[in-house]
């Protein structure tokens, strides 16, 4: 994370040095990881996907500041942290507004844990295939991009709270599968 | 008292779940923070299952590895497709035939007309008032503290402000004895303060006979009202008697409060409600259909005689029963089926209640051969703590698992008496052992057995500041022999159960109040005491030593209950009586009967009878069992001080259908042989026959004309015809089933 360069975000955005290829691939890889960093921080996807792109234009402008072979992860964290706070305090008319406490307590743990966190995903697939086909489907169908719990609901008829209900029962499913199967591996090391 | 780790608390899991549809609000928010700040695992866990709920988010739309994610145009290009593909996956998926989206359409037209049912001058009570029947938050009302309790001991305290707010006369500020009050209509002779005998106006108290101990034979024998000639009379007369005074004595408090009662309930309310409170379902149809044209005028009185007798009662109170003293939960190490199997063959001989107290306290032996040694078994976990807590508030009515650790905030009870009180379990014991086979040696099942081991001596507590403190086996101020020879349960059992009025008789009658009424003479129900004035204290009195009397029976308690005027009234209620509404604060009046929310049992049990899904009767212990499992997946457990376990029904039809197994639930709405709607939709009825045995057989109630209209434009709609017959009909009773009148006990 250096900020020996002196160069401003101004300078940078004039596009006169392009990224290297090193860095796109970088960028792109941890985009996921960055998405989740944010989200535990903003709470809703909407939110956090909006707070990415607005990181992404910083990151993007100041990609000559960051030094290959330093961790990438930390510096755009660091981006990130900043932009959670400006789209906070931007948007204080939002329900879901957590405190500096909160962001910052959870922001550590988030880096602390986070090469868990990236086990975790590998697991979350391997658990998905394990659901019962229709808990599968029901979880696809609430993921599907622009899908919420309330409009499930409505395609399918039901009542919203018995969707929420049976989507949380799935979710708390994965989490308990994920976790298992991250304690057995832990095991099979040790 | 301690408290589980944030991350296991099934709070903490309904926050997170809140948070992933976005359904919190800033309560919610504040809770979350504070839940996730407040340790290093609710944080990991947080953020562990954010990240699940994310990645699932990200994969759904950018693929599990990014690789679909062009930075250059934000990667929103694979947003379509992916859509279009997941919209395909959707529309495969199996429409459950018996959810529609005409029946929900239709849920909202029922809700309208059962909007209806109540007087449309806005003083009914709005159909969604489930949630409104919860004791109140002890905020909701700003009345000034004061504290003041029944016995005159006068202490202040900030904390205590609602439950005593409940005697503050709002006009004047100061505190009202209602017992004062009301002096002027049942005579009171003050002797004492601590000793008085109310006497009605026109009636005679016979002297009370005190049964020093329990199973000494006097007054203790089942009393089986019906049958025997002399007794039954003047059992007969004093369940008169106990009656009139409920009536006389409620009445005296609508006129002190200015408040016109609710009228009386009409016939289909009245029997719906009096089934659920007395045998745990809703009437079968053709029950409802013979009482609601009968013009018998007794029809009330016999009404409430065969459900006393009807199978359904026991089961009822088994199920009660068995919640209240091991809970729900299956993760006990306790024999569930033996306890039930003690529980029903005592209320079917009508075991008076202090016997049955005694056999719970005073247990021993095996969890399979000796079903009351269940009830000590499930909380004799950490010292004995849950076993002293549940023990005093279950049957005793009094919270005082908080003295365990510092003496009672609001009242007199002290750390020591918490400890006293447990010393009286301190000579028992949970034993294992694996039961062989004698010839083989094959483990063939494990035994659990509560003993009481021969020792003696004082019980030692820790004071907060950290002082060493003793304590001998104490009940109310009577110490018991500390030796090793006393049986210390055994004599616990005889100081809880004897006397002109134990704290065991009180604290029955209050529960059994509540569950017919819907409140209680005290909120909460078990936690009674000088710090919580009751509403009603000289009928609360009354009703506890005529119980007594009468022998500690408690079908004669529920008789004198079902049969009192109050009982018989509509839980509606105009203008005149809309004060009286505990949900709100005020203090109750029992002008009308208050509504319930039905329990996961009764809306368990009346679903499947009302739909005939399951023919099997709801007396035998396969239903039992099903019916367990079902209920599994609401509950969680606790190892905490009190064994406390939290259930996440919401008593809603639609979560009650998905959660049972997906066979039951088409069955439930099928035309198979011997369903509700197979009979109704093949009958030579016309349709608004037809219909009319629907509702009634759901909501024991003729539909109103509008309701009627409307499901009949229902049935004959296009688009139901075009799907098939039977779907039309599916829709209306789905509708039925899923309306708030339906889990309502009103």
């Amino acid at each position: 994370m250096s900020d020996s360069t002196n160069k401003t975000a101004e300078d940078a955005s004039s596009l006169d040095q392009v990224p290297s290829a090193e860095f796109v691939q970088l960028f792109t890889k941890l985009q996921r990881r960055l998405f989740l960093f944010i989200l535990s921080q903003v709470g809703s996807p909407v939110d956090a996907e909006e707070v990415l792109q607005e990181t992404n234009v910083i990151i993007w402008s100041k990609f000559h500041q960051f030094q290959l072979g330093t961790n990438f992860f930390a510096w755009a964290g660091m981006i990130a942290t900043y932009e959670i706070r400006k789209f906070r305090d931007r948007r204080r008319d939002r329900r879901l507004q957590f405190s500096d406490e909160f962001l910052s307590q959870v922001s550590e743990d988030a880096i602390e844990i986070s090469e868990e966190l990236e086990l975790r995903r590998e697991a979350l697939n391997e658990c998905l295939h394990r659901l019962k086909p229709e808990d599968r489907e029901l979880i696809q169908a609430r993921y599907a991009p622009g899908e919420n719990g309330l409009r499930v609901a409505e395609k399918l008829g039901r009542p919203s709270n018995s969707v929420y209900q049976s989507v949380g029962r799935i979710r708390k499913v994965l989490f308990d599968c994920v976790t298992r199967r991250l304690a057995s591996a832990a095991r099979a090391t040790t | 008292m301690k408290s589980p780790d944030a991350s296991s608390q099934p709070e903490f899991f309904e926050l997170l779940e809140a948070l992933c549809e976005d359904r919190l609000t800033p309560v919610d928010v504040q809770r979350l923070e504070q839940l996730v700040l407040s340790s290093t695992a609710a944080r990991r866990t947080y953020l562990a299952y954010v990240d699940l709920h994310g990645t699932l988010h990200w994969n759904a739309a950018y693929g599990a590895d990014g690789e679909n994610f062009d930075p250059a145009v934000s990667g929103r290009t694979s947003d379509d497709d992916s859509k279009n593909e997941e919209r395909k996956t959707f529309r495969r998926r199996p429409l459950g035939l018996w959810i529609t989206a005409a029946a929900v359409a239709l849920v909202g037209v029922l809700s309208f007309a059962l909007g209806r049912l109540f007087p449309p001058d806005g003083a009914g009570q709005p159909v969604a008032s489930l949630g409104q029947n919860r004791p109140p938050a002890p905020n909701d009302r700003q009345i000034p503290a004061v504290g003041t309790s029944s016995s005159g001991e006068g202490q202040v305290h900030e904390h205590a402000s609602v439950n005593n707010a409940a005697n503050v006369n709002p006009d004047s500020g100061k505190p009202v004895m209602l017992s004062q009050q009301e002096k002027s209509v049942s005579v009171t002779e003050g002797r004492t303060p601590n000793e008085r005998v109310e006497r009605s106006k026109n009636i005679d108290v016979p002297p009370k006979t005190s049964s020093e101990i329990v199973g000494s034979s006097n007054v203790l024998e089942p009393q089986s009202v019906a049958s025997n000639g002399a007794a039954a009379q003047s059992t007969q007369r004093s369940g008169q008697r106990a009656i009139e005074f409920i009536n006389e004595h409620l009445a005296a408090g609508w006129k002190l409060y200015g408040v016109e009662p609710s009228p009386k309930a009409d016939d289909a309310e009245w029997l719906r409600r009096v089934y659920l409170d007395v045998v745990g379902h809703i009437p079968p149809v053709d029950v409802a259909e013979r009482f609601l044209s009968s013009r018998d005028a007794s029809r009330r009185e016999k009404l409430v005689e065969s459900l006393l007798d009807d199978p359904s009662y026991v089961r009822n109170w088994t199920i009660i029963w068995t919640n209240l003293l091991i809970g729900r939960s299956d993760s006990r190490d306790v024999n569930r089926p033996a306890l039930q199997k003690f529980l029903r063959e005592n209320f079917a001989r009508n075991r008076p209640w202090n016997e049955l107290v005694a056999e719970f306290v005073s247990a021993e032996g095996n969890a399979a051969e000796n079903g009351a040694a269940n009830f000590l078994l499930a909380h004799m976990n950490n010292d004995a703590m849950p076993a002293t807590a549940i023990t005093s508030r279950v049957f005793l009515g009094r919270q005082i698992g908080c003295t365990q650790c510092h003496d009672h905030p609001f009242n007199d009870w002290k750390q020591e008496s918490f400890w006293s009180l447990n010393s009286f379990f301190q000579q028992t014991s949970v034993a294992h052992a694996d039961l062989r086979d004698e010839r083989s040696g094959k483990m063939k099942a494990r035994t659990t057995t509560l003993e009481t081991k021969h020792v003696g001596g004082p019980t030692h507590f820790e004071t907060r500041r950290g002082l060493m403190q003793v304590t001998y086996p104490k009940f109310e101020g009577i110490a018991v022999n500390d030796d090793a020879d006393t049986n210390r349960r055994q004599e616990l059992a005889k100081l809880m159960t004897s006397g002109e009025k134990p704290l065991v008789a009180e604290s029955l009658v209050n529960r059994m109040w509540e569950h017919f009424f819907g409140c209680s003479f005290t909120r909460p129900v078990d936690d009674m005491g000088p710090h919580n004035a009751p509403s009603h204290p000289e009928l609360l009195d009354h009703l506890a030593k005529e119980f007594v009397s009468s022998g500690y029976d408690l079908k004669q308690l529920m008789r004198w209950i079902c049969l009192s005027d109050a009982y018989q009234r509509t839980s509606r209620f105009g203008k005149s009586n809309e004060q009286d509404d505990p949900a709100s604060g005020a203090m109750p009046l029992f002008s009308r009967v208050y509504l319930k929310g039905m329990t996961a049992e009764q809306l368990y049990d009346s679903l499947l009878l009302a739909t005939g899904a399951d023919m099997t009767p709801l007396e035998l212990g396969d239903h039992d069992r099903r019916r367990h499992e079902w209920l599994q997946q609401f509950v969680h457990a606790f190892q905490t001080d009190e064994n406390d376990e939290s259930v996440t029904f919401e008593s809603s039809i639609a979560q009650a259908l998905l959660m049972m197994n997906s066979e039951l639930t088409e069955h439930a709405l099928s035309l198979d042989r011997g369903t509700l709607l197979e009979k109704v939709v093949h009958s030579r009825d016309a349709e608004a026959e037809k219909l009319k045995r629907l509702c009634l057989a759901t909501l024991t109630r003729y539909p109103t004309p509008k309701e009627l209209q409307t499901l009949r434009k229902l049935l004959n709609s296009g688009s139901v015809a075009q799907r098939n017959n039977s779907a039309g009909w599916q829709d209306a009773l789905w509708a039925y089933l899923n309306s708030s009148e339906f889990v309502l006990v009103h």
